[in-house]
């Protein structure tokens, strides 16, 4: 079974299609960039996952979109308990102004089954994946307004990771920090991926060869190419992808 | 080299500076006017004791009590149905024809005359709803005047919370109710407490929406329910300058009492302010 699978996903905004006919499918444990210029379809894409395209006020879709082989749209489906299980990390470090402790322990007091001692161990715990640990442990009170751009961002992939998802999303995550924070972005989205599968929207090319194993190219709403990041940047098979990420167009 | 002298630009900014200036020194007449006048009708008295004498002695205790109160229901009923109202346009409707029409009218709301507000409040509270001539029915006349204020002021503080936080809210599974519960309504605070002060300072000076649903012309005694009319700021002003016993003793009396009414405006703006920072110094965005 796939962990993502969509088939013949097409998506509306009012009048405007957004995508065309998406069919692609990604093995659990694995990193998908999706590439492309802006306005693409990408990030449609990326929010068809967690349905935050709910909100967009005219958004209608066709066909199946599957996570763990059960269809997210069907009507049983609650997108909120969706939403526990699918984590999203945005383009710019969103911190609640909530100290830092509070701020990871965020989702799980949303399930409030948890004991405090279950909450604090599971912050513990996703502080430390998100590689924040040793900067922040002496002072978990503090305000996570004061954090750094970069660990702004890793506070939200810990505040992401602390519930447990199954599946994690990234809206071009590192486009908004310097060189040196990216790094350490990259290198935890390494480590993440023996647990996690993850899905990242970006506008770097390097970073999407360097970080993923699966790359998807969509352009004007259509996926162009689709394929192992390591045969993608080496052979395209397309002619658009060839120009795109050759710097021809984009 | 000297860079060129742009006549026109400055000249420019010479008359904005002027004209700041000039808006500014307005108020300062004002209360500058005010203080000459009143300074020295203010006593322990003139606060703490009821008129005495059809006006023409005691103080203006009844007044300020009763305006305080007045305001207060004004307030509290206006502030909470329009952050309610204000939360819902900002962030519970996605229907825009409906909110553009309810926008509209919020907007011609604001522009009605208050002595319509007064009579509507007659119509409405004092009789339809029989609550007579009374602190609720005042109180509740002035909430709808600034309802068009708390409505507009509460949609914008909601709406100039980041997106990106309510979407990240979304994003870990919170519902909507608990993202503005949780998110959007702590940081919206400072500034819907704000808007809260500044309908303070219009309710407490209004006097037209009180005339025929609360206020008192004479009544030298402290309200002891919220269904009693009582005395207010303002009108006992008007009182005092166009039909006490004795107009040439009352008169100063009002300079007084103008005073008490702008001071009073000038605590409520302090007050505020200083929650204001407060709340945000623990809301930091």
């Amino acid at each position: 079974m796939y962990k993502v699978q969509t088939q013949n996903v097409s998506v509306w905004y009012g009048e405007y299609k957004a995508l065309d006919s998406v069919s692609l499918a990604l093995e659990r444990n694995q990193v998908l960039a999706l590439i492309g210029p802006s306005g693409c379809g990408k990030s449609t894409f990326l929010r068809l996952l967690n349905r935050m395209n709910d909100f967009v006020e005219g958004f209608r879709l066709e066909g199946q979109v599957l996570v763990d082989g059960e269809d997210i749209y069907a009507p049983h489906i609650d997108p909120v308990h969706l939403r526990r299980r699918v984590g999203m990390v945005f383009q710019k470090p969103t911190p609640f102004p909530f100290s830092i402790y509070d701020n990871v322990a965020y989702g799980l007091r949303l399930q409030n089954r948890l004991k405090e001692s279950q909450i604090r161990e599971r912050v513990v715990q996703a502080l430390q994946q998100a590689a924040l640990w040793d900067e922040v442990k002496d002072n978990l009170k503090r305000s996570a307004m004061a954090l750094s751009g970069g660990q702004q961002q890793r506070l939200c992939i810990a505040r992401a990771l602390a519930v447990r998802p199954s599946l994690l999303l990234m809206d071009e995550p590192t486009s908004a920090l310097d060189p040196i924070s990216t790094a350490k972005i990259e290198e935890l989205i390494h480590q993440l991926r023996s647990a996690y599968t993850i899905v990242i929207v970006t506008h770097n090319m390097q970073q999407a060869a360097r970080i993923s194993d699966m790359t998807a190219f969509f352009y004007m709403g259509r996926l162009v190419e689709y394929g192992k990041t390591k045969d993608f940047f080496t052979q395209p098979q397309h002619p658009e992808t060839m120009r795109y990420i050759t710097g021809r167009f984009g | 080299m000297r860079p060129p002298k742009r006549r026109g630009e400055q000249l420019a900014i010479l008359l904005i500076t002027l004209l700041s200036w000039g808006s500014l020194s307005v108020l300062a007449l004002i209360v500058g006017f005010l203080l000459y006048k009143g300074v020295g009708v203010l006593s322990w008295e003139f606060l703490t004791e009821p008129m005495r004498e059809g006006m023409r002695k005691g103080g203006i205790a009844p007044a300020i009590v009763g305006s305080f109160w007045v305001t207060a229901v004004a307030i509290l009923a206006g502030g909470l149905i329009g952050t309610m109202a204000g939360a819902y346009l900002s962030e519970f409707t996605r229907n825009r024809t409906f909110k553009k029409t309810i926008e509209f009218l919020v907007n011609t709301l604001a522009g009605t005359p208050s002595i319509v507000y007064g009579l509507f409040g007659l119509a409405l509270f004092v009789t339809a709803l029989g609550l007579g001539t009374s602190i609720l029915a005042g109180g509740l006349t002035l909430a709808l005047l600034s309802l068009p204020l708390l409505i507009r002021n509460a949609q914008e503080a909601f709406s100039a919370v980041p997106a990106a936080l309510k979407e990240a809210s979304l994003g870990m599974g919170a519902s909507e109710i608990y993202t503005f519960f949780r998110i959007t309504l702590p940081i919206a605070l400072p500034r819907i407490v704000t808007g809260f002060v500044l309908a303070t300072g219009r309710v407490l000076g209004e006097t037209a929406p009180i005339l025929f649903t609360v206020a008192a012309y004479y009544l030298p005694i402290y309200p002891k329910s919220p269904l009693e009319p009582t005395m207010l700021l303002p009108y006992h002003l008007y009182a005092l300058i166009t039909s006490g016993v004795n107009i040439e003793e009352s008169y100063p009396m009002a300079f007084g009492t103008a005073l008490v009414l702008m001071l009073m405006t000038l605590l409520f703006t302090l007050i505020a302010a200083y929650l204001r920072y407060r709340l945000k110094a623990k809301y930091r965005v």
